[in-house]
């Protein structure tokens, strides 16, 4: 062990806490530096023994405030407990406002499907009439021996059915709204 | 029956407040020398300064965690709360230099005993925080280098070299103030 190392663990012949490093040991009783260098840590804790006799060593304070402690504890306790159910008011009556709210929205009657909705209704219903014609028309048509005008007709048939699945979509959807609006109505309104 | 420090603490948790005040009755005393040894308190200012500890620890408990060594838990509180008092009472000022003695102490002139306490704690008050800190707890509070890393939250080879330091200092510092080990020591 070199002097570096041991300076640093000279402390631990100051204040010693368990096994010291024999090393150290050996180190220290052959080096006449470290010597000198823990003679001055040992007299400066010795220094520090003076307080043995200080005032504060042999002070008698009665725990200075039990009863004030608890005063302070309890005081501390109310804040903290009253600041829970603050917490917890605050939080029943945010979702009482928002279940409230949800209550009333469900009360108040949706505005009904427009005379707009309707009127779509009736010309979707139309076309969807004018589509199966025209549909019916080609077909009738595609059964004809015109050999040039089966591909145009062909093409026109498969257009046809195209239309014809998008409006009784359209349509499908429509009615179901409207049944939904019937029974609300109904349920509501009692008509 | 003896219960232990972090038994009493979870009782206290629950809110048990006679085992704080057991807690209070066992650790006022160390609590007090930690506190009047780092801030330099006289024994006069002692008893507020320990409130204001227990205080802290009181508020302090709910987060008291079942994983924590309570005696290092404890002295993190009283150290933090010690800084702040320390930096209320005293506001900062620029630093002055001792003056070198100029002449030994001779016995005439020796220093009483109570003289002695009250240049040693001023030289303990002359050291830089990083060194005192670690130097009081290793002397007046006697934990061990592990604990004193655990509450100063440093490496303990830090805190070795700082306390070794401020044990240097220290005699330095005494030196100036016309204080010779072996005079008074003896």
């Amino acid at each position: 062990m070199n002097c570096e190392t041991a300076r640093n663990q000279l402390i631990d012949l100051v204040y010693v806490e368990g096994a010291i490093d024999p090393l150290l040991q050996q180190h220290v009783e052959s080096c006449s530096d470290c010597q000198n260098e823990l003679a001055e840590l040992t007299h400066a804790k010795r220094l520090l023994e003076c307080f043995d006799n200080d005032p504060v060593e042999s002070l008698k304070v009665n725990p200075p405030g039990v009863t004030t402690l608890k005063k302070e504890v309890r005081r501390h306790s109310f804040w903290k407990a009253l600041g829970i159910q603050a917490l917890a008011v605050g939080c029943a009556a945010l979702l009482g406002a928002i279940g409230g709210g949800a209550f009333v929205a469900r009360l108040t009657p949706q505005p009904p499907v427009s005379h707009k909705d309707q009127k779509k209704f009736f010309e979707l219903q139309q076309q969807l009439v004018e589509v199966n014609k025209k549909l019916e028309s080609v077909q009738a048509a595609a059964e004809q021996p015109k050999p040039t005008a089966i591909t145009a007709l062909a093409t026109e048939l498969k257009e046809m059915k195209r239309r014809q699945q998008e409006a009784e979509l359209s349509l499908a959807i429509l009615r179901d709204d409207m049944k939904f609006f019937g029974s609300y109505v109904a349920k509501y309104t009692g008509r | 029956m003896t219960h232990s420090d972090h038994e009493l603490m979870l009782r206290y948790q629950r809110g048990d407040e006679n085992a704080f005040a057991i807690l209070v009755n066992r650790w006022h005393s160390p609590l007090l020398r930690l506190v009047c040894r780092l801030n330099g308190f006289p024994p006069s200012e002692a008893e507020d300064a320990l409130q204001e500890v227990f205080l802290r620890v009181a508020r302090a408990a709910s987060g008291y965690q079942n994983n924590w060594a309570f005696s290092t838990w404890l002295y993190t509180i009283a150290l933090n709360a010690a800084r702040d008092m320390l930096r209320r009472r005293t506001p900062p000022v620029a630093e002055t230099e001792v003056e070198p003695a100029t002449t030994e102490p001779t016995p005439p002139q020796r220093a009483s005993r109570e003289e002695v306490v009250s240049l040693v704690r001023e030289a303990l008050m002359a050291l830089e925080p990083n060194h005192r800190e670690p130097l009081v707890l290793k002397h007046f509070s006697e934990l061990t280098f592990e604990q004193i890393g655990s509450v100063l939250q440093a490496p303990i080879s830090t805190i070795k070299s700082r306390t070794a330091a401020a044990l240097k200092q220290l005699r330095r510092e005494l030196l100036l103030r016309g204080v010779s080990s072996e005079e008074f020591l003896s």
